[in-house]
């Protein structure tokens, strides 16, 4: 079954698939109530002649409406079962009025032509409404034979032949709309798997690009970092060396940091490079106040960036606070480390470092440009 | 017996807080006395507690339930209390105030904070440790007392450098500047919300200190005022 969110485009599939069909079957209820003029050629045997002349107006009418909705490429509307009530009142109609003896005979137009009106109505539909009718149909036919006609031999038989015409071929075209309709919903969920593989690829392209990026920062500032360790022509003993280690380290920690959904990525960031300090032996604590709107990356970054240095060289201990307040968002860390470069921090990006005693104090600002409520 | 010697009652369902209290009040210069400590509330009202200038409280009292109602209950007899808890969030900070208590200090804040919490407490003052000083700044309750931009940056200041001189530094104003922004922010919380006996007294005491003219206050309560029409739920 098709799930509720397709039954858009599964519809659209499936009228595609069955335009033909519908085309071919009015064009039969077309020719079958047209061509053979049996109709015309019987008018002098129908007494009275109004009954006639009604049945055969409604079932054309039901053609007409029909050629008209194909044309405008529409379904039936609900009016297709008050259609399918006329045209079988029709049947009745006619049946009622036939001269005695004339059921299934050549007079009997409608008999040939009921069951592909009603396929024209009932198409789109189950195939069991389409059974149901044709199967009362034909008892009709033979209850009105048994009941009122001589069941002669030859009326028996011309009763066979017609029922293969009249029922036969009118629920051949049904069962092919139901095969068509199996096909649609098979197409239908086909194209939606390729459309949802087209997406995926997409954003797979796009993540690995953006993860590509994001790399090629990193090798700019660790590479010549790793060659000169591989290359042993790097200090390990020397406090320098370490530090730099220690902020490649870090940074490639927040790296890996970015590629996972964390709920918040700026205080995720923030926790990758506290556990990094933590490993040297700093106790970190990581408080936060407020909330802050999604940040772009550069943003972060840069918010980011000064505190993961100074926490590079912190000592024995440091506080990150992260505080959110309307129109700000403020990254704080206080610790025994060296003072940091406030020129760092991009022109969207405010750094601040002041010292006191042993401590330092650094501060990144980012004034966001929704202005406070 | 000193009789100047500020005498405190510790209430903490962890044995080993009261003991780190301890240390902490006696290591104070001048030194803190905790008269009693116990993991239920009934010594704050009993024995050598219910003497004690201050209490000091600790939120998650029964078995996670926190213990608003003893806050509520304490402040309506005038006691002072200062919550000493494990709980950093800012909803919780903010009611806590709201209550009525003085001070609203996070374990991990350490003995600097809570000493001098206890001693504002003990004059009925109040005492913004760092902490605290973000969950008002961050605060984003629609009903909040609205705070100038300057107060709102003494704040943050404050909670991100945890020193009110670097604080002060970076906004170019002198630390009882500072401290008056905070204690400004702190007062406009007292008359907001809930009326408890020790916010009264913080406003009485911000009005005759002129920290704050009472139209400054009449101006914040009369908008909150308005604004609580819309919130029913938010009980006077």
């Amino acid at each position: 079954m098709p799930k509720p969110s397709t039954s858009e485009s599964l519809e659209r599939t499936t009228r595609q698939l069955l335009g033909g069909l519908r085309l071919a079957v009015l064009a039969i209820a077309a020719t079958v109530l047209l061509l053979p003029l049996s109709f015309i050629r019987h008018l002098h045997v129908y007494q009275p002649l109004w009954p006639q002349l009604l049945a055969y107006g409604t079932l054309l009418a039901v053609v007409a409406a029909e050629s008209v909705l194909i044309v405008r490429h529409r379904a039936w509307p609900v009016i297709r079962w008050a259609a399918l009530a006329a045209v079988f009142g029709a049947a009745l109609l006619s049946r009622a009025f036939l001269p005695a003896g004339a059921t299934v005979s050549a007079a009997d137009w409608i008999f040939g032509a009921l069951g592909w009106t009603a396929a024209i109505l009932l198409l789109g539909r189950s195939l069991w409404y389409l059974v149901a009718f044709l199967a009362i149909h034909e008892t009709c036919t033979v209850v009105k034979v048994l009941v009122t006609g001589p069941a002669t031999s030859d009326v028996l038989l011309n009763l066979a032949a017609g029922s293969l015409g009249t029922i036969g071929y009118p629920l051949a075209s049904g069962m092919a709309a139901l095969a068509l309709r199996r096909v649609a919903v098979a197409a239908d969920r086909a194209s939606q798997q390729a459309e949802q593989a087209r997406t995926a690829n997409a954003i797979e392209a796009e993540v690995h690009a953006h993860r590509q990026r994001r790399f090629a920062d990193l090798y700019e500032s660790a590479g010549p970092l790793l060659q000169a360790l591989a290359e042993r022509t790097i200090d390990l003993e020397a406090t320098d060396a370490q530090h730099r280690c220690a902020v490649e380290a870090a940074r490639m920690r927040r790296l890996f940091a970015e590629t996972d959904t964390a709920a918040d990525p700026l205080v995720h960031e923030l926790t990758q490079s506290a556990d990094v300090a933590g490993r040297k032996g700093v106790v970190v604590d990581l408080e936060t106040r407020g909330i802050w709107p999604e940040m772009p990356v550069p943003i972060r970054r840069a918010l980011t960036e000064p505190i993961v240095k100074a926490m590079s060289t912190a000592i024995s201990e440091a506080r990150i606070t992260v505080v959110g307040t309307p129109g700000v968002v403020s990254v704080n860390v206080v610790a025994d480390c060296a003072p940091v470069d406030t020129a760092d921090g991009g022109s969207a990006v405010r750094v601040n470092s002041l010292s006191e005693d042993r401590f330092t104090w650094v501060e990144a600002q980012w004034t966001t440009t929704s202005s406070p409520p | 017996m000193d009789d100047n010697v500020i005498t405190a009652v510790v209430i903490d369902d962890h044995e080993v807080i009261p003991v780190g209290i301890r240390v902490w009040c006696d290591e104070a210069k001048p030194p803190i006395r905790i008269v009693d400590h116990a993991t239920k509330i009934s010594a704050a009202w009993t024995g050598p507690g219910a003497q004690a200038h201050v209490v000091i409280l600790d939120l998650g009292l029964q078995h996670g339930r926190q213990a608003f109602n003893e806050l509520r209950r304490l402040n309506e007899s005038r006691r002072h209390v200062v919550v000493f808890t494990q709980d950093a969030s800012s909803k919780t900070a903010i009611k806590c105030i709201d209550l009525g208590a003085l001070a609203y200090v996070t374990k991990n804040e350490g003995p600097q904070h809570l000493v001098a919490a206890i001693r504002a407490a003990a004059q009925g003052l109040s005492y913004t440790p760092p902490s605290l000083s973000g969950a008002i700044a961050a605060d984003d309750d629609p009903n909040r007392p609205q705070l100038p931009p300057r107060e709102i940056d003494a704040l943050r200041a404050w909670c991100g450098s945890r020193s009110k001189s670097m604080a002060a530094r970076s906004l170019g104003i002198s630390v009882s500047t500072l401290e008056t922004y905070i204690e400004r922010a702190r007062v406009r919380y007292a008359s907001a919300g809930r009326p408890a006996p020790t916010k009264a007294a913080l406003m009485a005491r911000a009005i005759e200190d002129g920290l704050m003219g009472i139209e400054d206050l009449s101006a914040n309560t009369s908008e909150l005022d308005t604004k609580r029409i819309g919130a029913p739920d938010k009980p006077a």
